[in-house]
């Protein structure tokens, strides 16, 4: 369970790297609202449109690694390796956040600043904020690339859809209040919750990874077809493993 | 157009290209109802129609969104079906097996917003298509989206055999991306011709008796005033009700200095009021405009066809029946081996994989690039020019006007060894500011000293200016024979003057004494060295062609290298342009440079026939190019360019061949899912749109531009030895409208 607290809580502490990236997105979605009723529900069908799209990655991501683990299953553990993979990934992300590693932390792209992309972002009404929410969601970006990767170790469809919902749910709060008024964050906040949200990465990711080790280093006591993180069988598995 | 013709040619209303289509007897049809030549322009129109009215609720950019988020529901749910995992799934074959029924059912219902959506414009261009008697590729791709549809609904309704929703909506989703970025690519090619269209403002000032009414610029009519303000666009055609208002005309004649306008004076539409506001009284509605007509003659001239351009249409033409019998050949293989379902998914992707865009857009994209940017750079290829300009091999150029300026310059001069050289240009000057004659303007602009008192100024016809300096001495500016008939001692005048290559000379006397002799000439563009080097670093052959005498012929020959013939009547150019086209009919094409007014005849005769100075009247030669101004350099810039456009449109169609003999080779062969083809098509015709949107940075070998015009007044003095050029030469519309981007 407490897997997926992190899961939520980096999500959540994530707010100022997603502000940063993609708050120019929901302030202009929330500029011509007539009110701020209407814009609140504007920035709710946007990041409804933008869980949406996680989830829908998280799906793909999750069907993409159950295929390959059926696939090469046989062979190699694979279903560990990409436990590894995503791993890495968390733990690179959240040594960026915490200011480890150089560069801002999946920053180096913004939408907004790519021309012609812009009017992919652009929302006249509600309908229109869930489309651009869609769009929103398949920007590229190292933290949702990260969580992909757990998705993907995840095995299946749902877990994978259900690691995205973790992370998504857990970056509304920030979003939206970007979105409906306001520099409330400060830039000595902003640091804080970096740091804060690249802890929780660490700590993801350093429980994938070890998940992932051990699974590589016992195959023959784990099926291919089950999840490093959420499988419980795994856990007891590994542990009885490691006990023995 | 008549109606007994089997083929009625109308215009697609995006991008110009013709459209050829079968009557089909009813009289009703389309000759007035919007036209598209593709599935693409008419996105490429929905979508300029949006921007206009701000993406309203039948946006292109909702409607693939929506489509985008239900496909994306069907693929998540197919993703179940496949893996056969769904969620809450019991392990007893009942549920499991209400679970899949219940995924294809909803599936079924998500899938069918997206064929609703983005099928109805695809069936109505097939619809089109059909009705035109000529089925194309939008034909074949809803047939393979409506087979896809029909099989998996059976087999929903059935319970039996794989569901191919997803398909059916990714391909939906492909076709209408590729063709939306396509139809941007084209709206992006299109956009130096846009930007020139936008200058027209959509509400004007009309003059009336409650003080101005702004209107929209569709309602005037003939016979309105209009009112522009300074640094206004003057939105139509119309003669000028303010006398003494200077317009900048630059954007319709090239002419960059403003231009002063009277009372009465024909205006035109896209010039510019500077200095003070201008009332015109319209001549015609705005869509009758100089500046209207303009872009039509681009978009109009988009539909000859060139050779290359065809040969892409023949094929076109027969592209998609082929590929309907290969897609349906291999269906029925693929289907006896393999089953139903592996002969309709083998169908679909050879349907998808052909692309027929990738054909019929390799050379038309690539040259409405090259149109579209020339017009912006103030040059309007009327004819199938492109393809002609890529070959020249041999360039005959006008002398008066062309070459030159049409104006006579100070080319030599000569001062009495004992006098003040300073005192005598200063007389000069100052006399000949007393006269508008294009000689005296000549030796005014000349030089720039300080100006005299001058009385007593008797202008005599033919001969010169006569008058009196205000310390008492009287001064003589003029011919041989005026300076004669005034008493002036010629010492050995017959021998210099007169003599230097049919030069004109002049002289000035103080007090009965020759002081100063000039020799004026019709003076070369600045540009003009530049241009024909140009040319001949591009392997042109470069001629001159004049009626003038041998002289000046020669003169203007041995300054800028140039072979010429001289002592030519029109007719006789003419003449010449034509055997000179014969004899090169197999190597190359031939230009003829001139300023399309005597010349006519020669630009007719010459493969590619160039006008410059067209200005605003742009058809009156029959010319198959059109500069606007004067540079010459435009003209290997412009050949550099057609032979750029053509090596594109060679790879475009090298590519779209290739493309598709691999593509439906490896379709047929049943090695390619349909969604992968509907991925590699609209990659393809991608490729070609951005292959071609290359052309918008070419970059000429050498410069052009405000920079270089800079220089060019110090090479301008250094070819005329010692005098400058009268007539400061006319900057072209490159100069122009970079220098001019303010006003848009």
């Amino acid at each position: 369970m407490h897997e997926w607290l992190l899961l939520l809580g980096a999500g959540a502490a994530s707010t100022g790297h997603c502000v940063g990236m993609c708050g120019p997105i929901v302030v202009s979605i929330g500029a011509a609202a007539p009110s701020p009723g209407w814009n609140a529900l504007r920035q709710l069908a946007h990041a409804g449109g933008r869980i949406f799209t996680y989830m829908w990655l998280g799906a793909v991501a999750g069907f993409g690694g159950s295929k390959i683990a059926g696939r090469w299953g046989d062979f190699v553990n694979m279903q560990a390796i990409i436990g590894v993979v995503a791993g890495v990934l968390l733990v690179y992300q959240g040594l960026r956040s915490v200011g480890l590693l150089p560069g801002v932390l999946a920053g180096e792209w913004t939408a907004c600043s790519t021309p012609g992309l812009g009017w992919l972002f652009r929302a006249g009404n509600v309908r229109e904020s869930f489309l651009a929410g869609i769009a929103t969601g398949f920007l590229p970006c190292g933290l949702v690339w990260a969580f992909l990767g757990v998705a993907a170790a995840a095995g299946d469809p749902v877990h994978g859809s259900a690691v995205m919902l973790a992370l998504g749910i857990g970056t509304i709060p920030g979003m939206m209040a970007a979105g409906c008024g306001a520099a409330y964050l400060t830039c000595r906040w902003r640091s804080r919750l970096q740091l804060i949200a690249g802890c929780c990465l660490l700590a993801a990711g350093e429980i994938t990874l070890t998940r992932g080790v051990r699974a590589l280093t016992l195959p023959t006591t784990i099926g291919p077809a089950e999840c490093p993180i959420h499988a419980t069988a795994l856990k007891e598995t590994s542990g009885r493993a490691v006990a023995a | 157009m008549s109606s007994t013709s089997p083929r009625l040619a109308a215009f697609c209303r995006f991008c110009g290209l013709p459209v050829f289509h079968r009557r089909t007897g009813r009289s009703d049809e389309p000759a007035l109802t919007a036209v598209y030549c593709c599935y693409g322009c008419r996105i490429a129109e929905s979508i300029a129609n949006d921007r206009a009215s701000e993406s309203g609720l039948g946006g292109i950019r909702a409607r693939i969104g929506f489509s985008i988020f239900f496909s994306m529901n069907v693929i998540a749910l197919s993703m179940a079906l496949w893996t056969q995992d769904q969620p809450g799934a019991t392990p007893s074959e009942a549920g499991h097996e209400i679970l899949t029924a219940l995924l294809r059912y909803v599936c079924l219902f998500l899938s069918f917003p997206v064929v609703w959506i983005l099928g109805k414009p695809l069936f109505e261009s097939a619809r089109q298509e059909l009705q035109q008697r000529r089925p194309g590729m939008d034909c074949l791709l809803i047939a393979g989206v409506a087979a896809a549809m029909a099989y998996s609904i059976a087999a929903t309704l059935s319970e039996r055999g794989h569901v191919y929703f997803e398909v059916a909506c990714v391909v939906l989703i492909v076709a209408a991306i590729g063709r939306w970025l396509e139809a941007l690519g084209k709206l992006n090619a299109a956009e130096a011709l846009t930007r020139i269209e936008r200058l027209i403002p959509t509400d004007v000032r009309v003059a009336a008796e409650g003080g101005d009414r702004l209107v929209p610029a569709d309602s005037i009519v003939s016979g309105d005033v209009v009112r522009a303000l300074p640094g206004e666009c003057i939105p139509c055609d119309g003669r000028s009700r303010t006398d003494f208002v200077e317009l900048d005309e630059r954007m319709v004649t090239g002419e960059i200095a403003p231009v002063l306008k009277r009372f009465g004076d024909r205006i035109f539409a896209g010039t510019f009021a500077v200095g003070g506001p201008v009332e015109i009284v319209a001549s015609g509605p705005v869509g009758a405009g100089t500046l209207a007509r303009l872009t039509n003659l681009v978009r109009e001239s988009a539909a000859r066809k060139g050779r290359f351009e065809r040969l892409a249409d023949r094929l076109s033409r027969w592209f998609a029946p082929v590929v309907g019998m290969i897609a349906l050949a291999a269906g029925v293989y693929h289907g006896a081996g393999n089953g139903i379902e592996s002969g309709l998914m083998t169908s679909l992707s050879v349907g998808l994989i052909a692309c027929p865009c990738a054909l019929a857009l390799a050379t038309p994209m690539a040259f409405w690039v090259v149109r579209t940017q020339a017009a912006g750079e103030g040059i309007i290829l009327l004819g199938d020019a492109i393809e002609k300009l890529a070959r020249v091999q041999l360039a005959f150029f006008d002398k008066t006007g062309t070459l030159t300026c049409g104006q006579p310059a100070v080319y030599r001069r000569w001062h009495a060894p004992d006098g003040d050289v300073a005192d005598a240009e200063r007389l000069t000057a100052s006399l000949a500011r007393e006269s508008n004659h294009p000689v005296s303007q000549a030796l005014a602009a000349a030089k720039n000293s300080d100006r005299v008192p001058i009385e007593n100024v008797v202008y005599r016809s033919g001969r010169g200016l006569s008058a009196s300096a205000a310390d008492g001495r009287l001064l003589f500016l003029g011919s041989e024979r005026g300076l004669i008939e005034s008493g002036v001692r010629l010492p050995q005048f017959r021998e210099d003057f007169g003599q230097d290559g049919g030069c004109t000379a002049v002289g000035l006397a103080v007090d009965g004494i020759l002081r100063a002799k000039y020799w004026l000439a019709d003076a070369a563009r600045s540009e003009a060295r530049d241009a024909v080097n140009w040319l001949r670093e591009l392997g042109i052959r470069v001629l001159m062609l004049t009626g003038d005498r041998q002289g000046p012929a020669r003169r203007l020959a041995d300054e800028l290298s140039l072979e010429f013939e001289c002592g030519l009547l029109p007719d006789e150019k003419a003449g010449v342009v034509e055997s000179a086209r014969r004899s090169m009919s197999k190597t190359g094409t031939v230009a003829f440079i001139g300023d399309g007014v005597n010349d006519a005849p020669s630009i007719a005769a010459a493969d590619v026939g160039i006008a410059m100075g067209c200005g605003a009247d742009l058809t009156r030669a029959s010319a198959d190019v059109c500069l606007l101004g004067n540079d010459l350099r435009s003209i290997p810039c412009l050949i550099e360019m057609s032979t750029e456009a053509m090596k594109i449109a060679k790879q475009n169609l090298f590519w779209a061949f290739a493309y598709n003999i691999v593509g439906v080779g490896l379709a047929a062969g049943g090695w390619l899912h349909p969604i992968f083809a509907g991925f590699a098509m609209a990659a393809s015709s991608l490729l070609v749109v951005g292959n071609s949107l290359r052309l918008k940075q070419f970059v000429p070998s050498r410069r052009i531009g405000r920079q270089y015009a800079r220089t060019d007044d110090a090479s301008a003095g250094s070819a005329f030895a010692s005098g400058e050029a009268v007539a400061a030469p006319k900057p072209s519309m490159a100069l122009a409208l970079k220098g001019g981007v303010s006003h848009a």
